[in-house]
């Protein structure tokens, strides 16, 4: 069964077409890296799967259900976010928060849930500062804090917004294996606009730049690349992790 | 000590604990979620129920509670459009707001009230009913905080998480902007209007850098608004000086005080 579908989805803010017709299946074991530049619409696809913005046209459906129905089941892992670095809420606080998609309003959490919490802490391997305030952890920790409030809601599915933005590639590395070991039960879908993120882990990939192109093999040919980015794109290669996504190709 | 005997000053004592509560609490959520210019918005649009009451002959609370609860949900939910500029409506309301309190004071035949008791507080006037009135704003404000707590947390630290989670984000934020709307009616009796926001913002600021949790953050704005509200009133008695204005003054002094013992540690810390 696919997780979530997309069906001719065009969405523009004002006059601006940010997304134009996109279609995308997320089925069972996918691994998916969504890239494209900035003002791609990546965010914005994001936000219309998870129900946050309405498409103008086209459906949307998420575990079978409109997004506002079926999201709870999505762990959710949204960018960086602007708090205060004296933000008064601890790790274990934030990751508690991940419950909410089970608990109602009036109910308080249970033993179950904080085992959860601890489970997920410990996967991320920050249980160690569950006391801490989130904002004064490093970049690179609060993404892992992210990750395990997303795993405390026990999803079937995780979408993760421009994941390592800021964070210095030794602790990206890991964060990936993190990420493949999480695959194994259940899809994951990454967002980024540098190509280097695709790294060994991603199964497919998708060009988003307001039309979607999508590539069940990982690699993927200079004349997607051209669509989404207009340029030759070896450059952005650059600065990632050492990996090759493009077949050969002459200029 | 014969003055903590007579009859005002027990009342003046008991409404600047119930407001010292009800900014411990409420004022550290505006703190963190950042309502304070939307807090702003809704005292002074509030001026305009004040001027109802009078309009009306009731006791001018009562036309300040509809009044600031409309505003609150008004701002609320027209600056979730998409289009609109939070900013300007906020100056929209506020300025729309006043100008209708002066035109229905001025419309009230007879007797031209006491304005300036409202707009910047008399704490030493609270009649009896009005204490009754704010414990009982206060009981709600506690309930409704207790009962929906982390909710509140959730959505002041990451309201779209939040929203995907299943939490009603729309209906809590709203709701937050009514229970903003009820400290501001207690608030008035003691600091007025336009001292408000010194009260929501001040002792929740200084609480914010002392502690690591919300309720704990709570807690300590409380004491500390007790601690401002009754100490200015001691320093206005004693200065001659008027009540809501000195309390005000003494909190600002109390956040400077504050702010330089924390560059202070933050150095001897940085030096050792």
């Amino acid at each position: 069964m696919s997780k979530v579908e997309i069906k001719n989805v065009s969405f523009s803010f004002g006059e601006v077409k940010v997304l134009n017709q996109v279609n995308l299946t997320i089925k069972d074991n996918d691994f998916l890296g969504i890239i494209g530049p900035n003002g791609g619409g990546k965010t914005t696809l994001l936000k219309i799967i998870l129900g946050l913005l309405e498409p103008d046209q086209g459906e949307v459906w998420v575990f079978g259900q409109p997004p506002q129905k079926g999201r709870w089941q999505i762990g959710y892992v949204p960018q960086r976010m602007n708090f205060d670095r004296d933000f008064p809420i601890s790790v274990w606080e934030v990751v508690l928060m991940g419950c909410l998609s089970r608990r109602g309003m009036l109910q308080g959490f249970t033993d179950e849930d904080k085992a959860e919490v601890k489970d997920a802490l410990e996967k991320v391997g920050m249980l160690k500062f569950k006391d801490h305030p989130i904002g004064q952890l490093s970049q690179g920790q609060q993404q892992r804090v992210f990750i395990a409030r997303a795993l405390a809601s026990s999803p079937k599915l995780l979408l993760l917004d421009e994941p390592t933005a800021s964070v210095d590639p030794a602790v990206q590395k890991e964060f990936y294996s993190l990420l493949t070991l999480l695959n194994q039960h259940m899809p994951v879908v990454l967002v980024s606009h540098d190509i280097g993120v695709i790294s060994s882990c991603v199964n497919k990939v998708a060009c988003l730049n307001r039309e979607l192109h999508y590539h069940d093999a990982k690699e993927m040919t200079q004349d997607d690349l051209n669509k989404t980015y207009g340029i030759c794109a070896v450059e952005m290669l650059a600065h990632g992790v050492p990996h090759r996504v493009l077949k050969e190709h002459k200029h | 000590m014969e003055i903590f005997r007579l009859e005002f000053m027990q009342n003046a004592i008991y409404a600047a604990l119930l407001a010292s509560l009800a900014c411990g609490v409420i004022g550290s959520l505006v703190v963190i979620k950042r309502l304070v210019s939307i807090a702003g918005g809704i005292a002074h649009t509030a001026f305009g129920g004040i001027g109802l009451g009078f309009f009306l002959g009731i006791n001018p609370i009562y036309g300040l509670i509809p009044v600031s609860l409309l505003s609150a949900v008004g701002i609320g939910l027209i600056s979730r459009k998409q289009h609109a500029s939070e900013d300007s409506l906020i100056g929209i309301f506020w300025s729309v707001g006043m100008a209708s309190g002066i035109i229905l004071i001025g419309l009230t035949p007879g007797y031209v009230p006491d304005l300036f008791s409202y707009l910047f507080g008399n704490i030493l006037t609270v009649p009896m009913s009005d204490i009754w009135l704010m414990l009982g704003l206060n009981a709600f404000i506690f309930t409704t905080v207790f009962l929906l707590y982390k909710e509140l947390l959730a959505v002041c630290f990451d309201e779209e998480g939040a929203e995907v989670l299943g939490v009603k984000t729309k209906v809590l934020y709203l709701l937050l902007l009514c229970l903003v709307a009820i400290t501001i009616v207690i608030l008035v009796r003691v600091v007025g209007i336009i001292l408000v926001i010194a009260l929501l913002t001040i002792p929740a600021s200084i609480a914010k850098q002392y502690t690591r949790s919300l309720k704990k953050m709570m807690f300590l704005a409380a004491i500390l608004g007790a601690v401002f509200t009754l100490g200015g009133l001691g320093l206005s008695y004693l200065l001659d000086w008027a009540s809501g204005a000195t309390i005000i003054l003494f909190a600002g002094s109390g956040f400077l005080l504050s702010l330089f013992s924390q560059r202070i540690s933050r150095r001897s810390k940085l030096s050792s």
